[in-house]
């Protein structure tokens, strides 16, 4: 990870798939406790985290649960539909804490950051470099 | 004592043999405790877990007869519902989370959240789902 004062940038990642993809690290800030994670950068994806069933239970997530009234429906472009469980919970990247809904669904095995998550920053995909990268405001 | 005859596939079987041997030795019972403790992780797990979408139900239909009041009430605020009831509201998501640490911290599920009339999202798009992987000739 490549860092300046206002800049922070990570390497694309072999996921196993035709091309790298753009990835973000970032801490879950649980009951003072930070649990690091990478994520895969997924503008097709407009919540703030969506991370796998397995690692929100692990995480004791569903302490800091919304509401069902307030969870939604993922859709993806093909028309899938799956119910979300939303948590509220704190998250951290590089010096920046912020408060962010963490999405999850029975059976999803992905970490993803979408466009809630990257309204905070202004982002640039350096694609020679093969680098994302995150500038604060 | 209990016999139990189960089915399981290769890979899994070969996994539990290399595991079981490595955890407790070359012995005859290895695979016998083995077995016995990874179901009694499952039952426990399985427990806490319907524990939790017990307290989950408990807490969303506070939540239901809450609403109106809490709109009313604690508007911009964090609230905390625990156990079937409201707990406490705070004006930050740490001090509401201090609160639930100290008030209902053997909660197996609660409701943190901030209050707003705001319309709630009903469908989010989740990008594309489809990953290609290289074969020949693809690349």
């Amino acid at each position: 990870m490549e860092n300046s004062k206002e800049k922070h940038c990570w390497n694309y990642v072999d996921i196993g798939i035709r091309n790298k993809v753009p990835v973000v690290q970032l801490e879950i800030i649980v009951n003072d406790k930070s649990y690091s994670f990478n994520f895969m950068v997924d503008t097709g994806y407009d919540g703030c985290l969506l991370v796998p069933y397995s690692i929100y239970r692990q995480l004791g997530l569903e302490k800091f649960e919304l509401p069902k009234d307030k969870w939604g429906v993922g859709e993806t472009v093909s028309g899938e539909i799956f119910p979300l469980i939303f948590a509220l919970c704190k998250i951290k990247i590089a010096d920046t804490i912020f408060e962010c809904i963490i999405e999850t669904f029975e059976g999803n095995n992905d970490f993803l950051v979408g466009l809630d998550f990257l309204k905070n920053f202004n982002v640039e995909l350096r694609g020679s470099k093969q680098e994302f990268c995150l500038l604060k405001y | 004592m209990g016999i139990i005859k189960a089915n399981i596939d290769e890979d899994l079987r070969r996994k539990l043999w290399e595991k079981a041997f490595k955890k407790f030795g070359y012995s005859k019972g290895a695979i016998s405790m083995a077995i016995k403790e990874a179901v009694q992780r499952w039952v426990q797990e399985d427990e806490k877990s319907d524990e939790a979408e017990s307290e989950r139900i408990l807490n969303n239909n506070a939540y239901l007869k809450l609403k109106e009041r809490l709109e009313r009430e604690y508007n911009g605020q964090y609230v905390l519902i625990a156990k079937g009831d409201f707990i406490a509201a705070a004006k930050t998501f740490d001090e509401i989370v201090k609160i639930a640490n100290t008030k209902v911290p053997n909660a197996k599920h609660r409701l943190i959240f901030k209050v707003t009339q705001e319309e709630k999202r009903r469908r989010g798009r989740l990008g594309w789902r489809i990953r290609r992987k290289s074969i020949a000739g693809t690349t």
